[in-house]
């Protein structure tokens, strides 16, 4: 694992992974360039917070203890062998594996790991992520440029249990590393959030989202995306799904809302929405993603439908499955043929927003309705999303041996941060997408185009990859007035892992779109909407 | 908010009487505290009358855990007719709401049982302020009245509209000011601290407050103007009509009624004595009547047990300042018999100050903090003397000048109004309930 031991002597069990696992906003503060690393916050401001002491830190650091513990199964090298070492070797019975290493490979590349189980079986994977190793680079008198650490994902169902043992094979050109192989069992989602955890820290040489997409490119986003897909689709079919309120056959539309790590999003909604004259022709169904909530999801839920007459349906799911799995399972259970995708952190402005919601369907062409946003508003005003358009960054990593040159798709809203009555961004118009945070879609048109994408991880992109899907199937976006607002970022936790499946999620987002979106949709203005 | 709702025709519940459900935080003879009391005034001025029946439901939380009968959400008190205990329960201190299903399920059926013509809410805390929801669309007819005690309903400070930053009054809340006072908090969530409250205050047909000042803060808040008045706080005459004596020909001795907490302003007084001491003034005393000092800060307490200790150190002639303790209101003609003088040094608003009140039942001018409910009640040099709130040495020369102008004393105390009674609070609340209520206008008539 990349880390930096603190020098100072007070903050000896400084550990920068278990120091970033157990405060995420530590990332984003330094993403964002209000610190140089973890080790600089530490210093600047975690030390006098104590924060070392914190019950969080202390759990990250056994965890990370726990994975390093394993980690030193290093071998002896001897002259003209190649340095290596396992960190951990993760398995997920009948799921897939993982394994964290590092290895020398200068001259004789890593070309594919294989595991040579106890039982004779093998299987082998080139579906190998490289990063920079820190405590490697120290401890082989490292040579700039090339990156030792690895990180592999093996797609096999492993039986370790009852066949434990076995190696660990680095292939190197043509020569053979041998590991014994101690796997440590872990749930399936355990292991998906170990390795997108690692992918949010790895470091590399060169730009960062450049060097991210090279190694998401290898092989090993593609697999990430399966197995994510293929998990996802597990946890849906744990799905259990409860009624309360009224009961009703049929509902002017449904409101769906994906929920994860935070409870008071759901009374306040209920609370809010309700307030309008005519919400009760609205069915309101919450996918949950966090499973901790489920009791005091059950409790509110018997509350709001007493407290606000509202029909409230309820889908617990037994894990995480991701924003986009999890919408399109609450669709399934919709009463009606019209569904609004809505965060959890999404309020009404006024009452008036179903009958403005219903007045829009009524007046409006089929076409300009299949599938539409809002203009949301930041709470202290300013408009928040008036549609979204596309840029195309031009990425660019400097390597000792050139450049690199990668684009990457990046996803703006209008008029962010904006007064809110610019003539921009008010009444009805046609834009390249709109934010997930709120769609309405008619129902007929959202399955048709199969829902979210269900590859993306944790949440990002689909909601722009499924407008561009509806733009490509003929059908064009649109954005109407129906003011709301949106506390963005606060209706739900961010965790680590959550920034790794942010790295894999722009990596297939830009595989998918970037040769659409440099044909038509690039830009604020861009041709397919302008032209 | 909403325009006032038009009325249906009030069920036919009674023959007479006009049905009006009292709904308070704590029982006073539980919890004691300034909105408990009053709302049990009200109860007991509203008994007193043959055209109303009114019914007491107050919420007490786990401090009284011998009262929580097993399973029950809502029971009686003490045998007492038309009285309720509210067993609150999973409160949730920041939203203000319940989150026990079973207790909103108990308060439904207790609304429909009782079937108020008027429903009077005091206060929220334990209760949650989303009932008013739940009260409005189990009884679509009924009057809701909410009477504000202090500013919970804007300020998540306790309500008083200090600032957390540097103590001093605040005169309107935002998400950033509140952000603020709470850095812990996004400004977002302040935004929809607002937009709950102002959810459920929504249901309500008529909000009342103690202090007219009050009215200001929450119109500017959201509160539309036509929908909130002013009604005095009522009591009944502890002293029975009569005005005590002066304690002392110096009229020298001044005492403090009430809680030993921060923003009753205790602490004032006492750095007040202290700097009369060091000026060598010393021909006075306070006597210091409450409790609580518990709730206080630890900064507080540790001054008042500091200041107390070093006091009880002193030869007795040379102490100024005597802890009385607490007290009951039996006990208030006793201990205001000690006095000449009130000192009432809150350092928040204070929305209407009960004690001020008993002050003046037993004949003792008050000297209060120039803000808020304080200043509204008390004309400074005519029947009161007000100091700069917080402000030790603006109240140190104060107690000089009372110690040392010949008749002033007799001046201010001869000028002293009549307080409030009970009697005319509740008519005060009469008028408020008739005001678009089919069934209670009929009183009028």
């Amino acid at each position: 694992m990349n880390e930096i031991s603190c020098t100072i002597e007070a903050a000896s069990d400084f550990i920068e992974a278990a120091y970033l696992a157990a405060f995420p906003k530590v990332g984003e503060a330094i993403r964002s360039g209000q610190f140089k690393s973890a080790l600089d916050h530490y210093m600047r401001k975690g030390a006098a917070e104590a924060r070392l002491a914190e019950p969080r830190y202390q759990k990250a650091l056994a965890a990370h203890q726990s994975i390093r513990s394993i980690s030193s199964q290093t071998s002896p090298v001897q002259p003209g062998q190649i340095a290596s070492g396992i960190d951990v070797f993760l398995v997920a019975t009948d799921e897939f594996c993982c394994v964290i290493g590092w290895v020398d490979d200068r001259g004789r590349p890593l070309e594919a790991i294989s595991l040579q189980l106890a039982d004779g079986g093998c299987v082998r994977s080139t579906q190998i992520a490289r990063c920079r190793r820190a405590d490697a680079e120290a401890a082989i008198g490292f040579s700039f440029g090339h990156l030792l650490g690895f990180w592999a994902l093996i797609p096999a169902a492993l039986d370790m249990a009852s066949a434990p043992g076995g190696l660990i094979v680095l292939h190197c050109g043509d020569t053979e590393i041998t590991h014994p192989a101690s796997p440590k069992l872990t749930p399936a989602v355990t292991l998906r959030d170990t390795i997108f955890e690692y992918c949010a820290n790895a470091t590399y040489f060169g730009s960062p989202a450049v060097e991210a997409f090279i190694q998401m490119g290898s092989g090993v986003g593609e697999g990430l995306l399966r197995q994510n897909k293929a998990m996802s689709a597990a946890i849906c079919a744990g799905a259990y799904v409860e009624r309360h309120g009224p009961a009703r056959s049929i509902f002017a539309a449904s409101i769906v809302v994906c929920l994860y790590g935070r409870l008071e999003y759901f009374f306040l909604q209920a609370a809010f929405f309700s307030a309008a004259a005519g919400a009760r022709d609205y069915e309101f169904i919450y996918v949950c993603n966090s499973p901790e909530l489920t009791e005091g999801l059950q409790r509110e839920a018997r509350i709001a439908a007493r407290q606000y007459g509202l029909s409230i349906t309820l889908i617990f799911l037994p894990n995480n499955a991701g924003f986009g799995a999890a919408n399109n399972v609450a669709v399934g259970q919709a009463r009606s043929d019209r569904v609004l995708i809505v965060n959890p952190d999404v309020f009404p402005r006024n009452t008036q927003w179903a009958q403005c919601h219903a007045d829009i369907l009524a007046s409006l062409p089929a076409d300009q309705t299949m599938l539409f946003g809002a203009p949301l508003f930041y709470d202290d005003g300013s408009l928040m999303h008036g549609g979204m358009f596309f840029e195309i960054d031009s990425g660019l990593s400097v390597k000792p041996s050139g450049f690199i040159h990668q684009d990457l798709l990046r996803v703006e809203h209008y008029g962010k941060g904006a007064p809110p009555d610019l003539p921009a961004y008010q009444g009805s118009g046609r834009v390249p997408a709109v934010t997930g945070a709120f769609i309405s879609a008619d129902r007929g048109w959202f399955e048709r185009l199969g829902g979210f994408s269900e590859e993306y991880v944790f949440g990002h992109y689909e909601d722009a990859d499924l407008c561009l899907k509806s733009w490509q199937a003929g059908q064009p976006v649109w954005r109407h007035d129906i003011p709301m607002w949106h506390l963005e970022g606060k209706g739900s936790v961010r965790r680590a892992p959550h920034e790794g499946g942010s790295i894999v999620n722009r990596w297939h987002f830009t595989s998918t779109w970037l040769d659409v979106v440099a044909a038509d949709f690039c830009g604020p203005a861009p041709a397919r909407i302008y032209s | 908010m909403k325009a006032p709702r038009g009325k249906a025709s009030v069920p036919p519940v009674a023959a007479a009487k006009t049905k009006i459900l009292l709904i308070s935080l704590f029982h006073p003879e539980l919890v004691r505290g300034g909105a408990q009391q009053i709302a049990y005034e009200l109860f007991e001025g509203l008994q007193a009358r043959d055209d109303v029946e009114p019914v007491f439901l107050a919420s007490i939380d786990n401090k009284f855990p011998a009262l929580y009968k097993s399973g029950a959400k809502i029971t009686g008190f003490d045998g007492r007719p038309n009285e309720f205990l509210f067993l609150s329960r999973d409160y949730d201190y920041w939203w203000h709401k319940t989150s026990s299903p079973p207790h909103l399920e108990a308060l439904e059926e207790f609304l429909l049982q009782i079937a108020p013509d008027v429903v009077h809410v005091h206060h929220f805390l334990t209760l949650g302020i989303d009932v008013l929801t739940l009260i409005r669309r189990v009884l679509p007819a009924c009057r809701l009245v909410f009477t504000f005690h202090e500013f919970l309903g804007i300020c998540a400070a306790d309500g008083h509209m200090v600032r957390k930053t540097d103590r001093s009054l605040c005169d309107h809340a935002s998400q950033v000011r509140c952000h603020q006072c709470f850095p812990e908090r996004s400004p977002e969530q302040f935004l929809m601290r607002k937009m709950w409250f102002s959810r459920h205050f929504e249901n309500v047909d008529a909000f009342t407050c103690p202090g007219k000042f009050m009215v200001e803060h929450f119109t500017r808040w959201g509160i539309p103007r036509d929908k909130i008045s002013h009604v005095t706080n009522g009591q009944r005459d502890y002293a029975v009509g009569g005005r005590l004596p002066p304690a002392s020909p110096g009229r020298n001795r001044f005492g403090f009624f009430g809680q030993y907490v921060d923003v009753k302003g205790v602490q004032i007084i006492l750095r007040a004595v202290a700097l009369l001491r060091a000026e060598g003034f010393t021909d006075f005393a306070v006597e210091l009547n409450g409790d609580n000092l518990r709730y206080a800060s630890e900064t507080v307490r540790h001054e008042f047990e500091t200041f107390l200790a070093a006091e009880a150190a002193l030869a007795v002639q040379d102490r100024i300042v005597v802890n009385r303790g607490s007290y009951q209101v039996a006990q208030l003609a006793g201990r205001m018999a000690c006095v000449d003088w009130c000192i009432v040094p809150s350092i928040w608003w204070e929305s209407f100050g009960l004690v001020i009140s008993e002050a003046w039942m037993f004949g003792r001018p008050v000297i209060c903090s120039n803000v808020g409910g304080m200043a509204e009640r008390n004309r400074h040099d005519v029947f009161a003397l007000q100091f700069q709130m917080g402000d030790p040495r603006a109240l140190a020369e104060t107690i000089r000048r009372a110690c040392s102008e010949e008749g002033l004393w007799d001046r201010l105390a001869a000028a002293l109004p009549t307080p409030p009674t009970r009697d005319t609070m509740v008519e005060g609340y009469l008028e408020v309930y008739r005001d678009g209520s089919t069934e209670a206008k009929r009183l009028v008539s």
